[in-house]
């Protein structure tokens, strides 16, 4: 369960998720028939559920647009979104409360 | 007419007055730039098109009006260059972009007409990374017209994505030029190439007319040779525009240059970041060191602190992302993203789609936190100062997109201006120093959102004890 935190008592600083990010975005596979057949190993620093996401997003990526990518292309786009994942973890971790607006305006122009 | 050398590097202020006091002419001034443009500026990959016949109807224009006594202003005649994501009526917006290498617009942007109230003269349009980077990249090859080269080394790069228009003032190709800033596409440009870029608070210039990549975070901003010439040009640029759907309203704090004028009766206070970089070159620490004692001497506090933490650098990147898979829709669906040079921009997008709307909001229902806590700095301090970048311009050379250390390229933590461009504070780089190398340094000095004048007052205190801005390569 995740805890609620405000942005006074965050424990994640920049400087530590760069350095996390770094070393976790190095996503090894070991052939390319791997990237397609066999389930990747999960990155270091990425919860279960958060890399269930990402092999979910990339069977989508695949399903969509798998045509256009060379084998070395799918490998990235897997890399790509697992440093997306990292980001979106960071920025889940802030609980936001029912009262918390988004940074979106709609205007009425009469 | 020949004019002399010199005469390129003059500041807008300064080939203002000559055109008005008519010791010049806005025909000689762009026959001179133009031809520059097309010698140097072809050597520096600095322009995409240039608008020869367009800039000699307007500077004899000038020339006439100016003689019959009709002034309008310290633009009227003064060349500039233009980013080409800026629609100009009549010539291509190639957007720096394969796919886009044949578009045209048959309007002008709000900048442009603008420009054109002013009595300004268009030299041409400024190369640029592709698509302002909004699909990612990761080598400054990125581009319809090749790297631009720094002039003060052709070897090194001049960052981007206003890549061109860092070239172009750097070189004297033209007094100033309109970029634009999503995140640091301004200043990392100005801090390599020495020159003063300032990117406003958002919703200061109208976007109407220009290409979008994150439409909640771009903004335009001029780069030229000094603060001052900032305030100049921004003084003709800002104003509501209703085109623009975020532009700010015009009952809101509205811009003056003479605001811009330091005064001894109004004490500045600075904050000295130490916490927005991992890694600093030592030597430009030791040129933030120099200029926080020039702020001293001039009668400005300046006090060491730290950034409160946060997600800022995750919220820009996740929200540029997410933006721009919705800006460039039908370029990534129809499969048109493989015709870009960069590699990552060729595949990025397909990515990007995959990010779901809830992901969107929560990234911008965290965006508000962020910025309470960024103008929070503000209470303390007029402005906050730091390293524009941790490095002087890089190689060219050393940014292979296929390498697998330049695969996070768009991980890079370009801090201050990320952190200011995700919560729309307006920020300026001025030159501080150089390198053993003769590199150019950039100092930012970030401001509370629409407090342009505090940011622009601090650079030209700055700039009034200082000569880093007067300097230039010799081209």
């Amino acid at each position: 369960m995740k805890t609620a935190r405000s942005l006074n008592d965050c424990e994640v600083s920049r400087r530590k998720f760069v350095r996390n990010t770094v070393g976790a975005a190095v996503v090894t596979l070991t052939s390319a028939a791997a990237a397609q057949q066999n389930e990747p190993p999960k990155p270091e620093g990425l919860s279960a559920s958060d890399w269930g996401e990402v092999q979910s997003r990339w069977a989508n990526l695949l399903r969509v647009y798998g045509e256009r990518l060379s084998q070395r292309e799918k490998k990235r786009v897997l890399e790509i979104l697992t440093t997306n994942e990292q980001m979106l973890a960071s920025i889940r971790s802030f609980i936001v409360q029912n009262s918390d607006a988004a940074a979106l305006t709609f205007r009425l122009t009469p | 007419m020949t004019l002399p050398a010199d005469t390129y590097f003059r500041t807008v202020r300064s080939l203002g007055d000559v055109l008005r006091k008519r010791q010049m002419t806005s025909v000689a001034l762009t026959e001179g730039y133009l031809e520059r443009c097309r010698t140097i500026g072809a050597k520096l990959n600095a322009y995409v098109t240039l608008t020869p016949e367009l800039a000699l109807q307007q500077a004899r224009q000038a020339d006439d009006e100016i003689k019959a006594g009709r002034y309008r202003g310290p633009l009227h005649g003064v060349p500039y260059a233009v980013k080409d994501l800026v629609a100009v009526r009549g010539y291509p917006t190639t957007w720096g972009a394969v796919p886009y290498k044949n578009q045209s617009f048959d309007f002008n942007a709000t900048v442009i007409e603008r420009m054109n109230e002013a009595g300004a003269v268009l030299l041409g349009k400024a190369a640029m990374i592709e698509l302002a980077g909004g699909l990612g990249y990761s080598a400054g090859t990125a581009s319809l017209t090749g790297p631009a080269r720094n002039p003060w080394n052709p070897e090194c790069w001049t960052c981007g994505s206003s890549s061109g228009s860092g070239a172009i003032v750097a070189a004297g190709l033209a007094p100033w030029a309109l970029g634009s800033d999503t995140r640091g596409s301004i200043l990392c440009p100005s801090a390599w190439c020495g020159v003063s870029g300032l990117r406003p608070s958002f919703g200061r210039v109208s976007r109407y007319g220009s290409m979008a990549i994150a439409y909640s975070m771009d903004k335009l901003g001029p780069m030229a040779r000094s603060a001052e010439d900032c305030a100049l040009v921004l003084a003709v640029l800002a104003g509501h525009d209703p085109l623009d759907h975020d532009s700010i309203p015009a009952s809101a704090a509205p811009f003056a240059y003479e605001e811009t004028e330091f005064s001894v009766n109004e004490p500045i206070h600075i904050g000295r970041l130490t916490n927005v970089y991992d890694k600093v070159d030592p030597e430009i620490e030791t040129a933030i060191d120099a200029a926080c004692h020039v702020f001293e001497q001039a009668g400005a506090t300046v006090e060491r602190c730290e950034f409160p933490d946060g997600p800022f650098e995750e919220a820009a990147e996740l929200t540029i992302l997410m933006e721009a898979a919705s800006y460039f829709e039908h370029l990534i669906q129809s499969g048109g993203c493989k015709a870009l040079t960069d590699p990552l921009g060729q595949i990025n997008g397909y990515v990007s789609e995959q990010f779901s709307a809830t992901d969107f909001l929560h990234v911008q229902r965290v965006r508000p936190m962020l910025q309470r806590l960024a103008n929070g700095m503000f209470d303390r301090y007029t402005v906050l100062i730091s390293a524009a970048q941790p490095t002087a311009a890089q190689l060219l050379s050393s940014r292979d997109p296929e390498h697998p250390k330049v695969r996070d390229f768009h991980l890079d933590r370009r801090a201050p201006d990320g952190v200011s461009s995700l919560c729309g504070l307006p920020a300026i780089s001025v030159p501080c120093g150089f390198s053993e190398k003769r590199l150019p340094f950039g100092m930012q000095i970030m401001g509370r959102a629409l407090n342009e004048a505090a940011v622009l007052r601090a650079a030209r205190l700055y700039q009034s004890h200082t000569e880093w801005h007067q300097q230039h390569p010799t081209i």
